[in-house]
């Protein structure tokens, strides 16, 4: 692949002339556009804005103007939101730390197992990816009984084999093993389904070429499958690393939070704040705060895996 | 390991000899993590097939298997469980097309065009995606209920056209094409709106059977933005929601869980084997690959 | 990981799990479960004249003549089997009344976010059942209109008399009347009879055990090599503690609900009697979802304290279940347990009517409420002898019905006190232990009261 850039492309265009106005791109965008300001665009500044006020949908006479007080409030250790805000800020960074290298690694790694021609292929793609079919709760539920300390179904396996399994929901770090479990069971297929479409888009012809040349498998791994995919784990990563934050189902369902409030997510925050107590200027602030970090994070893997092409 | 796309046409797999030690090991790899999918689906399954005061003893076959679990969400005349299927056809179905058409067209422009505003638009765009999504929520309803769309379908789909997820996935498949049929394309006088329909679409098949699958499955599970939206005007109900209105507000039933989610997921799954047989295809007909 | 359109599902699908599931910390579980053959054990009712009670006013509510062919929709958070009975009541009104007025019941999902967002778009039905606890929090989405005094007089002379106190006081919110009984449940003790007649422990009858017959009990059970009690954490740690905090003489709050007192010495004296209880009579079960239950259901307990909601699952997955008021475990009586009321959505006095005439015909007749395990609210239901016939399990359980826990009318009350309060200190006791519990219940309660405060003054604002 050159390192053409598209002004170079446009500059072919026998309509689009360097400098010229082209509308164009405009009418490309303009569908997506038009949706996304009404429902994304516009919620989104009006979240910012309802992030400096004590804002009372029902009752807008309630709403009153605080300015940055509610941000405040999350660096404020006199203040409600203060502790729990924080611990289940690192809660949720503890929980990206165990989930985000197997959904990712894991999924290159499925997909690469996935790739090709075989026997009962579109059996094993289908079950890899079947789980991602069901909703949070189904998995949930299933998950949560799986890892029951007396009776479920992993430590009745463990028992049979003359283990004692650990009370995987009452005790840490067991209880982040047991989320991180259901969830990469759960959502592997996401991440796999598109590193695999990604795969196939890779050309034959540069593999042969470096197997003449003598390369080994892993080589022409390392040196041709991981560049081709750089752009789509770009997205792979954002898009888990933004899931992964988004945490909620499954510390509901299989531990409400527990043990002591350890596996408690920021999004549990977030709805308390937001939904709970209708403090939505609140729950507003939060999630900026939240979103910022997220966009940071995702601003720095674009930097380290987006920038350079592929050679 | 196969490392390059395989040719279900084709005879001679080309230079790539797959040694009988890299098959088994692959073969291996497959099977054991295959029980680690499918074995708790087995047991959902097992699960479904229990009349619902067994669930909880861990015997792989059931003592009294029943089908009631999924007979009962059928049997049942007074539940419109086809009304339930066909919304969620409808809008899920309806929702795909227009993610795939609209999003490809916005994808192509923030990938291959030169345009004013495009860095910080793209910018904007991702920047929505890190907000969680109850940010959204009241908003959107207050202006989906000004509209007056509260209880249509229309009102369940439009706001999901925003999303962004289907734009910044196409963008990234694009950007991974490589530009010398474009650029031929242009070459020949080919205008942007050809060249896109013509020979970038074609090409992008995988990707958007992909992101077809993905999104019909995200629009099939949706649940708390149809619930709120139909809950007015009870014939527009999807899937999701009805099934939810058989849970008892106060105790699960693990069986009927189960069989509901087994229910669900199957035409989803569906889908995707016919995309995974669609993509083959496809690829297997395009010039460039191979 | 999903992208954000899931993440929402995520969120109301983990919503609804925790008003489905057996209770969470957060929002205040109710029973449900319809009641299946009665099979279960319960005293015989006493003899007596049904449908009135000496000291309810004899007047049977009057539907104006002036209300004619009106369709009610009535939505409610009862879904699933639970709201059977209240379909099949709704469903017998519709076909008998003279007015020609039509009740649909529609059980909605997640029915709080349902409401609120129904009041914002202005898309609300003519009623719906709520649970007390919230009440408060609906009038101040906007989602509810108080009961006027000719609507009142449709459900009857002096509605209030037709309640107990406990019942009908939260259902009045700034001075309005906001909400009309329909049931209360309070927590249940359920025994194992097969264990108990192993160690022959004789079974609970109509009236709670006293102190003394309830520790007697738990002794003889060791004695006969059985594992007395399963006491598990979240939902149940919880609600035992806000039983024993009553039964100290204590209480979670001040009457109205303004100051939170449950780090007095009723709130130490109710830690260190579950811990005690715990420690010395049952398993170490602790996590979410129940698994006390579980223990019980499993036959490695004989007694469990748990939501009225498990009375149908009781029946339907052990044969061995008896069924008790909670008894008294400290110095005096008192139990945990929330309630359904009816509350008016619309604002159309026609409409309005109709649902005051459907209200008094299903609280007249609410003794067939048992039958969807509920403790009918009504004191004449209560006393109908016909209860241990359609509920025998109810029955057994009714007396306990006025002695039931339920928090001042304060929008956001339960969550402050309980999942941001005492909850997590419950917890931790049981899981890890407290050293202080003084001084962990001191810092609980301030964050309740901070809580509590910061939420008066944005509605006073």
């Amino acid at each position: 692949m050159t390192a053409q850039t598209a002004d170079t492309v446009l500059a072919a265009t026998p309509r689009g002339r360097r400098r010229r106005f082209n509308v164009t791109p405009y009418l490309f965008i303009l569908p997506h556009l038009i949706f996304f300001g009404a429902f994304l665009g516009w919620p989104f500044f009006f979240g910012i804005y309802t992030s400096l006020f004590q804002f009372n949908f029902a009752r807008p006479e309630r709403t009153v103007f605080i300015g940055l007080q509610n941000y405040i409030n999350l660096f404020d250790q006199s203040s409600i939101q203060f502790a729990a805000f924080w611990r289940s800020m690192l809660n949720t960074i503890e929980f990206i730390a165990w989930s985000l290298p197997p959904l990712v690694i894991g999924a290159i790694f499925l997909a690469v197992l996935l790739n090709g021609r075989f026997r009962g292929r579109n059996i094993f793609r289908t079950v890899f990816f079947a789980p991602y079919t069901l909703s949070v709760t189904a998995a949930s539920v299933l998950w949560w009984w799986i890892f029951q300390p007396r009776g479920g179904l992993l430590n009745q396996f463990l028992s049979g084999a003359g283990f004692e399994g650990p009370n995987w929901l009452s005790t840490m770090p067991e209880a982040w093993i047991a989320i991180t479990v259901c969830t990469v069971w759960w959502t592997i297929g996401f991440n796999t389904v598109i590193l695999l479409a990604a795969l196939q888009e890779i050309s034959k012809d540069l593999y042969e070429a470096a197997a003449i040349d003598g390369a080994s498998v892993v080589r022409r791994f390392w040196h041709i499958t991981l560049p081709m995919l750089r752009p789509v784990l770009v997205l792979v990563i954002t898009i888990t690393l933004i899931a992964s934050a988004n945490l909620f189902g499954q510390p509901f369902i299989m531990t409400e939070g527990g043990p002591l409030q350890e596996t408690e997510p920021i999004m549990f925050r977030i709805y308390n704040e937001g939904i709970q107590r209708q403090q939505v200027g609140s729950a507003a602030a939060m999630s900026i705060f939240v979103a910022t970090v997220l966009l940071v994070l995702t601003a720095l893997n674009f930097k380290f895996f987006g920038q350079k092409e592929a050679n | 390991m196969r490392l390059f796309r395989g040719d279900p046409d084709d005879e001679a797999e080309g230079g790539l000899k797959q040694g009988p030690l890299l098959m088994a090991v692959q073969y291996i790899l497959l099977i054991l993590f295959g029980l680690f999918f499918v074995l708790p689906l087995i047991w959902m399954i097992v699960t479904a097939l229990k009349p619902s005061p067994e669930w909880l003893t861990p015997n792989w076959i059931p003592e009294n298997p029943t089908l009631n679990n999924f007979i009962s969400v059928f049997a049942d005349r007074s539940l419109p469980v086809a009304r339930w299927f066909f919304n969620s056809f409808l809008i899920a179905g309806t929702f795909t097309i227009l993610i795939l058409i609209i999003d490809s067209l916005a994808a192509y422009a923030y990938a291959r065009m030169e345009f004013r505003g495009r860095k910080p638009l793209f910018a904007l765009l991702l920047a929505t995606l890190v907000m969680p999504g109850i940010m959204f929520l009241i908003p959107n309803y207050i202006t989906i209920a000004g509209l007056g769309w509260l209880g249509t379908y229309q009102g369940v789909i439009a706001p999901g056209l925003a999303g962004v997820f289907g734009v910044f996935f196409m963008r990234q498949f694009f950007l991974s094409l490589p530009r010398e049929l474009e650029e031929a394309a242009y070459v020949d006088g080919a205008s942007t709106w050809q060249t896109f329909f013509k020979v970038v679409l074609p090409l992008s098949g995988g990707a958007l059977a992909t992101l077809g699958v993905i999104t019909f499955l995200t629009s099939w599970n949706d649940f708390l933005w149809p619930l709120l939206i139909t809950a007015p005007n009870r014939e527009m109900q999807t899937l999701p929601v009805g099934l939810a209105t058989l849970q008892g507000a106060y105790n699960f039933d693990y069986g009927k869980l189960m069989a509901g989610a087994l229910i669900l997921s199957v035409p989803v799954l569906l889908l995707y084997v016919m995309a995974q047989r669609f993509i083959i295809r496809s690829i297997s007909t395009t010039g460039l690959k191979g | 990981m999903k992208t954000r359109l899931t993440g929402q599902l995520a969120l109301l699908a983990a919503l609804s799990v925790a008003i489905a599931a057996c209770g969470g910390g957060a929002t205040s579980p109710s029973p449900g479960g319809t009641a299946t053959a009665p099979t279960a054990t319960g005293t015989p009712g006493t003899t007596g004249t049904p449908g009135t009670s000496p000291g309810e006013s004899p007047t049977a509510a009057q539907c104006p003549d002036s209300v004619q062919d009106q369709t009610v929709t009535m939505w409610s958070p009862l879904t699933g089997p639970d709201g059977d009975e209240m379909t099949a009541l709704a469903g017998e009104y519709s076909a008998q009344n003279e007015n020609g007025i039509t009740v649909n019941h529609e059980p909605q999902a997640d029915y709080m976010d349902v409401l609120r967002a129904g009041a914002l778009g202005n898309q609300l039905p003519t009623m719906t059942v709520a649970r007390v606890v919230n009440v408060g929090e609906l009038v101040e989405a906007n989602a509810l209109q108080p009961f006027s005094d000719e609507l009142l007089a449709i459900i009857g002379d002096d509605a209030a008399s037709l309640f107990p106190e406990n019942v009908w006081g939260p259902g009045e919110y700034a001075g309005e009347r906001y909400s009309i009984p329909i049931d209360m449940h309070p927590l249940v003790m359920y025994y194992n009879r097969d264990l108990f007649s192993q160690a022959s422990v004789e079974e609970p009858g109509a009236e709670p055990w006293t102190v003394a017959e309830f520790e007697a009990a738990l002794q003889a059970l060791e004695a006969g090599g059985v594992t007395p009690l399963a006491i598990g954490t979240h939902f149940q740690g919880g609600a035992l503690f806000q039983t024993l905090i009553q039964q100290y003489g204590g209480a979670l709050t001040n009457e109205d609900g303004t100051e939170v007192t449950y780090n007095s010495e009723a709130g130490v004296r109710a830690m260190d009697r579950l811990l005690q209880l715990r420690d010395d009579y049952s398993a170490d079960i602790s996590g979410a979802g129940d698994p006390e239950a579980q223990e019980y259901i499993g036959g490695s307990a004989a007694i469990l304290f748990h939501g009225p909601w498990w009375i149908t699952g009781m029946q339907d997955q052990t044969e061995f279940t008896g069924f008790a008021a909670v008894p008294q475990m400290g110095d005096e009586y008192a139990v945990w347990g929330g309630s359904h009321q009816f509350a008016l959505t619309t604002s159309d006095p026609a409409q309005q009517a109709a649902a005051a005439c459907w209200i008094a015909w299903m609280s007249e007749n609410s003794v067939r409420w048992g039958a969807a395990g509920q403790v009918p609210a009504r004191t004449s239901a209560r006393e109908d002898p016909e209860l241990a016939e359609i509920a025998p399990a109810i029955s057994a359980i009714a007396a306990s019905g006025p002695e039931v826990i339920i928090l001042p009318q304060v929008p956001g009350i339960e969550d402050a006190l309980w999942a941001q309060g005492f909850g997590p200190v419950v917890d931790r006791l049981l899981i890890e232990g407290v050293p202080d519990i003084q001084a962990a219940l001191d810092e609980a309660a301030g964050r309740s009261q901070q809580i509590i405060d910061e939420n008066a003054g944005a509605r006073g604002g």
